[in-house]
């Protein structure tokens, strides 16, 4: 542990217990003590200075210091130096006040055995040791969170803060001593946020569960001037003694979003500015080639037929960078609706087929028997298989190509299996990035813009569905990618808060319709399926028919039909519910249904009912929907 | 034959060229390069049909297919806007302004043609 001697200071006016001390030191078999002894508080402190030691002993009554003073002044001077103090029976309190406060151990004189004394100084200094270890550990931590450059909070279950570093004061200008003690709910989350936090946070106290947590989140943030701006955040909870507390890195990207926003705008102007000389471009080669100038030769002819290419390849190039930028900011759109997925993967393969038998590949399809519908954008996901057929084409001599399709109870997963040449394992990771077409020799006029496979996968997460790529050199590549099959009700719901967002910005209304089957099990028993759904069908179109605004929008699943109803108020959307209520029961009395089926309906509208998706949702169906 | 259409671009070789292929197609030609002009073409060539650029110095072309689509004279002269712009807000901004049919540039002759030969009366 201490190989060379130990060097000991021993501050005592007694010489006899001086001399009793370095007799029993001097007895120790596994160490060597060097002991310096001095009578007073004076010459120990001067030797403090000159020499140093390993660990003193005290006597804290001295000639010239008396009780607890005496500790004082030494841990002043050499604060890291382990210190154990020597005392009479009546001097007690003065040294355990000094344990209080940092001394290691005390002795009683009289008390203690003399050959003690060299395990009691080891056990002193090892402690002196962790003690400063640990010290020195919690400051380097405190240091990197100080000085890191995300602003650190550190709160309780409540939400109390407890930990507010320098960052946190620069971006939210609340100083640490305003900030703690104080929630998060009152002073960086914006008002609106407020509700939504609170319930979180109750929920994951309940549950367990928080789908905010351990990972980055954007979010909107409130400055103590009442500005509000976008930080991205990450917040884990930490067990500790019987309760939770919260942990927080956050960065505000308020220059990022700005950034972002130079670049897409930079990106649409560059866009449409180059289409104008482009169409010069297209057109004047194409009038020349057709001949409306003038006649020309067979050369001439190819070589304007090349120049035709580059031009269609550099529009290609440019509608994908206009993709790529909006997937980018989320400034799709996706317009859903109940779509058959292996109908339209037929579709695709189908106009794939001419040039696939062109070039002697066989396209396989692998589908269950039934059609799977699921909500998606019909044209995005359209894109998407042509993009992996057309690239499984590109890249493929012989063989076939293999379109798959499998269901399961939440999402759909769909395959395209080709038997190219495969994309080695460094290139692997980078096909889904912008612009990378890796040394992969393909025919003239086959070029691609090298965005196809940014776009698809831009267009797949767009559907909150997952994309992957499997490959092996000389065997073939293939793309699976699948799509959450989401229910009727989340799809509403994800329309409602784009509808209500935009009727907030306008300051709009907006009013909700939901119409529901009750007892659909009974229902479905005594109907049987395809009468319920011919049943369901009827009573849908009829719904459609019964909003006479083309921007209404309808959304039937199962039992429950839904409408959204834009610049309608709360007593209008009266009016059009009793309408529809009037059709549904005609239909039903049409069909001798009038004992089986019965609707119940409801209205909610924003603002008489609440302004957030949550709010509308929780007074349509009773309770709160799981999202 | 002789069909008259009415060509507005504030580029000058855009005209030329869509000048160019539509006589070679048996139509009569008039051309414009500004909006203001546009509006006083109209008034003297009376076209029956009217292919107008979006993107031109006030007033674009937008404005000129709203100002003709709110003229009782004009007002059934079919509007094809032509632009680079591609994005679904222009297009319904198109609409709303009444115009008939939507092309994006770089267009291609058969689409243009195509929408020529639909909207042209019977």
């Amino acid at each position: 542990m201490y190989s060379s001697k130990v060097q000991v200071l021993f501050i005592e006016d007694d010489p006899a217990y001086a001399d009793l001390l370095r007799g029993a030191l001097s007895a120790d078999k596994k160490l060597v003590f060097d002991i310096v002894c001095v009578n007073s508080l004076k010459n120990a402190l001067e030797r403090l200075q000159q020499h140093s030691f390993d660990v003193v002993l005290a006597d804290l009554f001295l000639p010239d210091s008396r009780g607890f003073v005496t500790f004082e002044e030494i841990n002043k001077q050499c604060p890291s130096l382990p210190l154990v103090i020597l005392t009479g029976v009546d001097n007690e309190e003065a040294a355990l006040k000094a344990v209080q406060m940092g001394a290691q151990d005390y002795l009683i004189k009289g008390q203690v055995d003399a050959r003690m004394f060299s395990r009691i100084l080891r056990y002193a200094m090892e402690r002196k040791r962790m003690e400063e270890a640990l010290r020195e550990s919690e400051e380097r931590q405190h240091l990197i969170i100080e000085t890191a450059n995300d602003a650190f909070i550190g709160m309780d279950a409540n939400g109390v803060i407890l930990d507010w570093n320098r960052q946190a004061e620069l971006i939210f200008g609340w100083s640490y001593r305003d900030a703690i003690g104080k929630t998060v709910a009152d002073t960086i989350i914006p008002p609106q946020h407020r509700k939504a936090h609170r319930e979180g946070l109750k929920h994951f106290l309940a549950s367990g569960e928080g789908p905010v947590l351990n990972r980055r989140v954007e979010l909107t943030a409130l400055h103590r001037d009442g500005h509000e701006f976008p930080v991205v955040l990450t917040v884990w909870p930490v067990h500790a003694g019987g309760s939770y507390r919260f942990n927080a890195y956050i960065h505000d990207i308020t220059e990022n979003r700005k950034l972002q926003q130079m670049k897409d705008e930079f990106v649409s102007t560059v866009s449409h500015e180059l289409r104008t000389p482009m169409t010069i471009i297209r057109e004047g080669v194409l009038q020349v080639l057709e001949g409306l100038h003038g006649d020309i030769s067979q050369s001439q002819k190819k070589f304007l037929n090349m120049t035709l290419n580059g031009v269609d390849r550099l529009k290609l190039i440019i509608d994908g960078l206009l993709d790529i930028s909006k997937l980018e900011t989320g400034r799709v759109m996706l317009d859903k609706e109940p779509v058959d997925i292996i109908q339209l993967a037929r579709e695709v393969n189908a106009a794939f087929l001419p040039r696939a038998q062109l070039k002697g590949i066989e396209i396989r399809e692998n589908y269950p028997a039934d059609g799977i519908r699921i909500y998606l954008d019909k044209g995005k996901i359209l894109q998407v298989f042509t993009n992996l057929i057309d690239n499984a084409l590109k890249f493929t001599d012989r063989g076939f190509i293999e379109v798959s399709i499998q269901d399961s109870p939440q999402s759909v997963e769909c395959r395209v299996r080709d038997t190219g040449k495969g994309i080695s394992g460094d290139n692997l990771i980078r096909v889904f990035s912008k612009f990378e077409q890796f040394g992969r020799k393909v025919g003239p006029g086959e070029k691609g813009t090298g965005l196809g496979l940014a776009i698809t996968k831009g267009l797949v997460e767009s559907h909150h569905g997952k994309i992957k790529v499997e490959s092996r050199q000389g065997e073939g590549t293939q793309f699976i990618f699948s799509l959450p099959k989401f229910a009727v009700i989340e799809i509403f719901k994800e329309h409602l808060s784009r509808s209500l967002k935009a009727a907030l910005k306008e300051k709009a209304c907006l009013s909700v319709l939901l119409l529901e089957i009750r007892d659909y099990e009974a229902v479905f028993k005594k109907l049987g399926p395809e009468r319920t759904e011919a049943l369901l069908k009827e009573l849908a179109h009829r719904l459609k028919d019964g909003l006479r605004q083309r921007v209404d929008t309808v959304l039937a699943g199962e039992r429950r039909f839904y409408a959204c109803l834009p610049a309608t108020g709360k007593e209008a959307a009266g009016f059009v519910l009793k309408r529809i209520q009037q059709c549904f029961e005609e239909k039903i009395r049409q069909e001798n249904l009038s004992d089986v089926v019965q609707i119940s309906s409801k209205i909610a509208s924003c603002p008489d009912d609440g302004d957030t998706s949550e709010e509308v949702m929780l007074l349509l169906h009773g309770t709160r929907t799981e999202s | 034959m002789g069909r008259k259409i009415l060509v507005v671009d504030d580029e000058p070789h855009i005209v030329m060229m869509l000048e160019a292929r539509l006589q070679k197609n048996g139509f009569e030609v008039a051309t414009a390069t500004s909006g203001a002009e546009a509006l006083a073409q109209v008034k003297k060539s009376r076209p029956d049909l009217i292919v107008l650029d979006v993107m031109m110095p006030p007033p674009n072309g937008f404005e000129v297919c709203r100002m003709l689509k709110e003229d009782p004279v004009y007002k059934n002269i079919p509007v094809i806007l032509l632009t680079a712009k591609s994005t679904g807000r222009d297009q319904s901004l198109g609409v709303s302004a009444g115009a008939d049919a939507y092309v994006t540039k770089p267009y291609t002759p058969e689409e243009l043609l195509g929408q020529i030969r639909e909207l042209l009366p019977k």
